[in-house]
Order: C-alpha cells, then structure tokens, then sequence
C-alpha cells in the first residue's frame, strides 16, 4: 500500500484511536482505583465525543466511500456485513458508556470499568478486523485508480467535517 | 444422530485457515451475552496476543493463538488463529451431568443454559472433554457460564412485514441468512464462520477440502469426535497440533446412560430378592430355634427382651480435654462454614475451572464410603440373620446417620448456588448420576433416621411413638422407593412395581410378634445404598479422558459399591476398636472378628472385581509402570493385599491389633481409591484452550470446615453414646477385647 492511499490513511486513523483508546483505559482505571472527580469524568466524556464525531467520520468514508465499490463483488459480501455490524456493535456501546458517564454516581464505577474495557475490546477487534481481512481484500480486488479517487474523496470528506479543536485535544 | 424425523440441526464450521484473529467474534459474543470487558495485556510466552488465556465467566468465545512450526512458510513458522467456544455436542455431557436440567440440549442443536436452575454443582465443568462451562468463582452466587450459540438471537421471529408490506420469500432468507445469526458469525469479517444446517454444514465441509486438498488436513473436526458436535472445524494442520483432544466416536454420556438406565429396575429387583433373602434366612433361623422354642415357649419374647436389653450408655463425663479438643475443632469448622459464604466460593475456595471439585468431594466420597458401615450391618443382621453382629448394630446405625448428615452440610457448603436445591424435586433428569446421588442419599438419611429413631422413642419411654413407627416403617419405606423409582424413570409402570415389591416385603415383614425387626428397613437401606453408592461410581463415567485408565472403567458403579463395603465394615472394626480401647469398653472379640471377615471377603470380591475388569480391558499390564503406576501399587499392595493377608486367617484377625491394623489398611486403602479417582489420578486440562491448568491445594477453610465436620461427627458419637443405650452390654460368656 502506498502511503497516501485509503487504506493507509484508515490504517493511520486507526492507529490515533488506539491512543485515545488507551488514555481512555488509563483514566477509567484510574477512576475504579480512586473516586471519580469531576475533571475525570470530563476526561472521559472528551474521549467518548472524540469517537462519537471522528469514529462517526471514519465510518462514514468507510460506508460512503470504500463499501459502496466492494458492495458489487460477491467476495466483500461477508466482510462487509460483518464490517457494518461491528459499527452498529461500537455505536451502542459507546452509547451505553456515555450514559453511564452521564449517570455516573460512585457506586458505578465497576459498571464504568467493564463498559469501558468491552467498548475498548470492540474498537480494536475492528480495527483489526478492516486492517486484517478488508483491506487487504479491497486492495488487490480494485484498482489502483480506484483506490486514488477513493483516497480524494475520503480526504474531501475529512476536510468538511474536521474535527473541533476541543474535540482534538 | 439426525434422523429424518428430528428437525433441523443448527451447526456453526469453523474454517481456521480463514481466521484472521481479528476477535470480532469475541467480542460480538460479550456484547450480545452483555459480558464484562477484560483489561488485554500481551501476555507473551505460548500465549502471544490471545487474551485472556483461557475461558471464563465473561469471555465464551476465545480466539486463540498458535505459532507452528513450518519449514515451508516464509519465517518458518505459521500463525494459527482458533475460535473457542462451546462444540454443542448432539449428546452433551454437559447436559447429562446436569442434575437439576439447567443446562439441556434442544432438539435443534444447542445446549442451551438456564441460570435459575443451576445449583452451583460444577459436575457440568468436570463432564465437558472441551472443559468449556466455567464457573463464575469471583461472584457469590456462582453459576455456570457457556456459550448458547446465541439460541435466543436466530429464533427471534422474523418480521412479517416491512414498510407495510409482506416480506418475500428472499427477504424471509436474508433476514435468515444476515440477521438471525449467532453474533459471532455476524462478526466474523474473514468468512471464517459459517452458520446452517449440520448436514450442510459439514458438505460445505468436505466441498473445501476437496476443492483445495493442500490447504487442509482431510478431518472435520466434530463431525464424528464424542459423538458429533455442531461446531465444527477445518484445519490446515492436525487438530492435535492445535490443542485439540483426540476423542473416540463413543458419545462421553453412552456409558453413564447405560448405568443410570439400570437404577429403577435394579431398586426393584434388589427390592425383591433382599426380601426373599430375608424371608430364606428368617426361616431357616426359626427353624433351628424350634427345639428351643418348644423347651421355652416364651424364647422369641426374651429373646427380644434381651435385645434391647443388650444396649447400654456409656458412663462417665463428656467434658474431657480430648472432647474439648473436638469442640475447639468444630469452632474451625463453624468459621469456615460461615467463611465459605461471605467469601464465596471462588474466595473462601482455591477452587477453580481446573480444579471444579476438591477436597470437599473427596471428602463426601471418603465419608459416604466408609458409612456404609451402616447399611451393611443392617442388612447383615436383619437380612441375613447374623444376629452376633447385633450388639454393633447401632452405633452403626448412629455413626451413618451423622456421616450423612455432614455429607449433607458439606454438599451445602460447596454448592455454589444451594438455595436452588429445590430445584432437584421439579426437574427430571433421569440421565444424572448427580441426580439420582442426591435423591437416593436424601431417602437413605430419612431411612437412617427411621433406623435410629426407635433407640430414642426406647430412651424416653415413647411407646406410642414406638407403636406408630412399627407400623408405618413398612409403608414408608414402599413410599420412597416408589417415589425414588419414579423420580429415576418418570414410568408409572416402575414406580408402581416399586410399590408392589415393597408393599409386599413390608407385609411379609409387618409387626407379628413382640420383638419387631426393621427388616424392611434395612432391606430400603441396602437398596438404596446399592444405588447411591455405585451412582458415586458413575458420576466419573463421564470423565474418561480425565480419569488415569488404573481408576477408570466403565464398570465403575460396581467397583464402587463393593469398596464401599470392605470401607464401611472395616470402619466398624475400626469403631470398635476405638470403644474398647478409646473407652475402655469390654467388647465380644467374636464381633470384632465377624467384622473383620466380612471386610476380608468383601475386599476380597472388590480386588478380584477391579483387578479381574482391568485384566479384560488390557489394561492390567501397564496399569504398574508410568506416572500412576507407584500410586496404584500403593493403592492395591497396602490397601488391598497386605490388609487381604492380615484379616484372612481367623487366628490373626482375632487378635484386637490386627484386625484393627487390616481394617486400617483396608479403609485407607480404599480412601486412597476415593483420593486418587478425584484428584491424583485426575489430569484435568483446565478451561479451554488448556495452556495453563492451575494446580490445587485446599484453603483453609476448606480444611477448617473438613476438620470441623469430622471433629463433630466424634464429638456427636462420643455424646450420642453417653446419653443414650448406643454401645453393646459387656456378656460374661464371651472372650472380650479390652476393659
């Protein structure tokens, strides 16, 4: 894969989520060991917002851009379901995570925990999954024109909804 | 197996060489059984990225992963992913073990599980070849935890509609097809999982090894292992090499079934000719009484009168420093017992889904074994009329009726989920040797209560009460084993010969004379101990990979049942001995002697059973070398024939320190039988995938509560005998051990 082609700017985009995932681990681990402050809580709600709009953003130029060219192969039927699955999967959890965040009293703070790990588990099982079995796949069934123009339109996508600077930091 | 009359067998194949290890499928499973998170670490060593290691309560589906060494692959070795997960065997063991039907194998496919019905027993972890259930050790209610393979997800019914129109036929499939999925398969994104028909499945199967031989070893892994599973596999390297177990085609329940099925006509039959027995020897010793009786025509009431004349209480203080001692211990016992439940099972225990049962089984083993003493002494003198052993008859009685009882308390303490007990009187599970041990144990103590009420109505002067149970002995007894056979067979037709047989032999047997003899009484304890006693055998019939081939066969009922008889009866030499040693009682030597022949000829018949079974199995010869061989040596050199040649000749066993030394050895020879079936000769692999089966040594508190409940069974013997007529009358005519 070229550097500037789809597959290595989702590949990126999953590499800066795997931070945010792992910061989001320290803090819950954090938060179970010590009580909650509020600044923790915010910490929290920060993360669950960043995947709620760059997640959300990631999986549109998944859906709006790449699977709509694999959709006509018979191969990506599968994968692709599988794929739009596993986005229904994080969306909810990450649904339930936030309302106990939202919710949050003391007494919550295992439930927080093991919200927390399973909407972790979910985010690298499908990065995983795209990095291991989709784009690979995609990559030697188009070509590469195709992988070009699907890599200006990602970025078109990407430059009319970036991200706030709050959302970022 | 299907048949064209069972309905459609759901199936999942599992091609490996298409996993990608994304763990989609794993997680897919936490969410849909709303299992907990686990925090990932790599966990580096044979484990590389799996997480977590193992199966457990929040993680039924497992990717795990293999590096295998392969000259022909790039870095000459190749990766291997591999989905765990439960194989929902068409006869699982699981669901066979399952005394209370929590978990059950419907008709299309899955063994399904229901928490609400779950005792805690874990007999479902040790059944399993795949070890899948886990327990849920850190909860204070632990249950059991498997895969479903997400039933209640594909029956979901499919909308009839959409949009407000009918669904066509093809939508109907796709909902089928996209939807009504185990969420695994949902989540595979490598067309690693596949979900349908078992038939077609498994021609799915043999399409792709067909159509690319080099890619796969040619085995379905499942199609034929342990029956037929509907989780199957492809692999591109032998199973084995994956950490799969090799398993025969044999279906682990087919010998259990066997056992099991035999229960309600055996009640019945041993019903019938224990009657006959006693009917043939009550005869013959009232013939031979006959000329006596026409010399002293009152005999039969004296000798009644001096029955019960026989007993007295055992004079002095109970408060001695050794009884002290007992109560200090029982404390430890009480501590633990309560320790057990605050911590929970998985923290007052070192339990785990390694090691599901431990010293608190061997413990119930050990004892149920050597209080057999109590049912073979009933039916000694009430069945075969050896009224010599007459004067051991209750302390006997006594001692089996504690043992139980604490049996009892142990099962409470080491269920994980006691308070569904109640469970075991709605469900039905004919096939559950767990079952039929816990009903058949149940009756036997309310039999032995029956036993030893009368010495109590005798002490307090209750001749009414006395009266009544003379009276109602005989149809209780036909009660229960009527209920106990139906409970076994759910077949009227059984239940109702139960009824007939025993209704018969309690008539035969009903009060006629002043000295009324619980005959059927001991005719119910003798059955229902053949039962439960060789139903403790069974419950390993479902571990044949587990077991060491020295310990396992499938006649283990049997071997079971008859070491419980060398156990019970050398206990009984063992108890004498204490009496007249530890109390400085007199004590016929005659008794003792009697005593030790029966352990003699019963170790006798048991040695011969299992060695003679082990012989035509072939597995005698080796059965002496490898890594059971010295433990089974010991077993059967100091625990079967050095206490064979102690107790065989009558002048030996007539000595008091060499009855006792063979009885010692007799008894703990069979206590190391009981040890090793559960724990040294048991090679569990641990949860699945078996990289890291922990080892096992009892906490404290399953010690405490071990110690506690023995300390308690002396000190309740020691009171017993002190406060009622248990110990026999010292006779004058006779040679005496002791005092």
């Amino acid at each position: 894969l070229v550097d500037d082609d789809l597959f290595a700017v989702l590949t990126r985009e999953h590499a800066r989520f795997e931070e945010r995932l792992k910061a989001l681990l320290e803090i819950v681990e954090a938060v179970r060991r010590t009580e909650a402050s509020r600044a923790d809580l915010d910490a929290i709600a920060r993360a669950l917002d960043f995947f709620a709009t760059e997640g959300a953003r990631h999986e549109e130029i998944e859906e709006g851009t790449l699977f709509p060219r694999l959709r006509p192969l018979r191969q990506f039927k599968q994968v692709l379901s599988a794929l739009e699955f596993q986005h229904g999967m994080n969306r909810s959890e990450g649904a339930q995570l936030r309302a106990c965040v939202d919710r949050f009293v003391p007494a919550r703070g295992v439930e927080l925990q093991r919200l927390a790990r399973r909407f972790v588990e979910m985010h690298r099982a499908h990065a995983m999954s795209e990095e291991r079995a989709l784009f690979p796949l995609a990559a030697s069934a188009l070509a590469p024109e195709a992988i070009l123009e699907m890599s200006r339109e990602a970025r078109a996508r990407m430059s009319r909804a970036a991200p706030a600077p709050e959302a970022q930091s | 197996m299907t048949t064209a009359e069972t309905p459609r067998v759901v199936s999942t194949l599992i091609d490996i060489t298409n996993c990608i290890g994304c763990r989609a499928c794993q997680v897919a499973c936490k969410q849909w059984n709303e299992k907990d998170g686990q925090q990932t670490d790599f966990l580096g060593g044979d484990f590389g990225i799996q997480n977590p290691a193992a199966l457990n309560a929040d993680t039924l589906t497992l990717i795990s992963f293999h590096e295998l060494m392969d000259p022909s692959a790039p870095a000459g070795f190749r990766s291997a992913f591999v989905m765990r997960r439960c194989m929902h065997c068409i006869e699982p063991a699981c669901a066979a073990a399952c005394p209370t039907t929590a978990l059950e194998r419907r008709d299309d496919g899955p063994t399904v599980f229901d928490p609400s019905q779950c005792i805690g027993c874990r007999y479902c972890v040790w059944a399993c070849p795949w070890d899948v259930p886990t327990a849920d050790w850190d909860s204070l209610t632990p249950k059991i935890n498997k895969c479903t393979h997400c039933s209640d997800r594909y029956e979901q019914p499919a909308p009839a509609s959409r949009n407000g129109e009918r669904l066509s036929s093809l939508e109907y499939q796709t909902f089928l097809d996209t939807i009504a999925q185990p969420a695994c398969v949902k989540a595979c994104p490598a067309d690693a999982l596949r979900f349908g028909d078992r038939e077609e499945m498994l021609a799915e199967a043999r399409r792709r090894i067909a159509a690319r031989p080099e890619r796969y070893v040619d085995h379905i892994y499942g199609e034929k292992e342990a029956g037929g599973t509907t989780v199957m596999y492809l692999s591109a390297v032998p199973f084995e090499k994956l950490g799969f177990p090799t398993l025969g085609p044999e279906p682990v329940p087919v010998h259990a079934s066997k056992a099991l099925r035999l229960v309600p006509p055996a009640v019945v039959a041993l019903g019938a000719l224990l009657g006959l027995v006693a009917a043939f020897f009550k005869r013959r010793t009232q013939v031979a009484a006959a000329p006596e009786s026409a010399a002293h025509p009152h005999a039969g009431e004296v000798h009644g009168k001096l029955a019960h004349d026989e007993f007295e209480r055992l004079p002095g203080t109970l408060w001695t420093p050794f009884n002290f001692l007992l109560l200090a211990l029982m404390v430890v016992g009480v501590v633990s017992f309560a320790a057990r439940f605050v911590l929970g099972l998985g923290g007052g225990t070192n339990l785990s889904d390694t090691w599901p049962w431990g010293l608190w089984i061997v413990f119930d083993l050990v004892w149920i074994a050597t209080a057999a003493g109590a049912f073979a002494t009933a039916a000694l003198i009430y069945v075969f009329q050896r009224k010599d052993l007459y004067g051991l008859g209750r302390a006997a009685v006594f001692i089996g009726l504690l043992s139980y009882t604490f049996v009892t308390v142990t099962l409470v303490a080491d269920l994980g989920r006691p308070w569904n007990a109640y469970q075991l009187a709605l469900q039905a599970p004919e096939h559950s040797a767990m079952f039929e041990v816990s009903w058949c144990v149940g009756l036997y103590v309310t039999v032995l209560l029956f036993e030893f009420v009368p010495v109590l109505f005798e002490h307090w002067g209750w001749t009414r009460a006395m009266a009544l149970w003379r009276r109602c002995s005989g149809a209780y007894v036909a009660c229960i084993a009527s209920l106990f056979v139906y409970m076994l067979s759910r077949s009227l037709g059984y239940a109702a010969a139960a009824a007939v047989v025993f209704g018969i032999v309690s008539w035969v047997f009903r009060t006629r004379y002043r000295h009324f003899e619980p005959v059927v009484l001991a005719i119910a304890a003798g059955t229902l101990s053949t039962m439960h006693q060789s139903s403790l055998g069974s419950l390993f019939l479902l571990m044949p990979g587990k077991v060491a081939p020295q310990w396992w066969s499938p006649t283990m009922p049997i071997s079971f049942f008859l070491s419980s008889i060398a156990a019970g009866t050398a206990t009984l030499v063992l108890v004498g001995t204490f009496i007249s040693s530890g109390w400085k009682r007199p004590l016929r030597r005659s008794r003792v002697a009697s005593m030790g022949q029966i352990t003699f000829w019963s170790l006798l018949v048991y040695l011969a059973f299992r060695l003679g079974d082990m012989a035509v199995r072939g597995q005698l010869a080796s059965a002496f070398s490898g890594r059971f061989g010295a433990l089974f040596a010991l077993e059967i050199g100091l625990g079967g024939v050095l206490p064979l040649v102690l107790l065989g000749r009558e002048a030996w066993r007539s000595r008091l320190w060499i009855a006792c030394t063979g009885a010692l050895l007799a008894a703990g020879g069979i206590v190391l039988h009981r040890v090793n079936v559960v724990y040294l000769a048991m090679e569990p692999r641990g949860p699945m995938p078996w990289i890291a089966p922990s080892t096992y040594t009892p906490s404290w508190a399953e010690w405490g509560l071990s110690i506690g409940l023995i300390a308690a069974t002396i000190f309740l013997f020691g009171a017993g005998a002190r406060y009622l007529p248990l110990l026999p009358k010292p006779d004058p005519r006779e040679a005496t051990l002791g005092g």
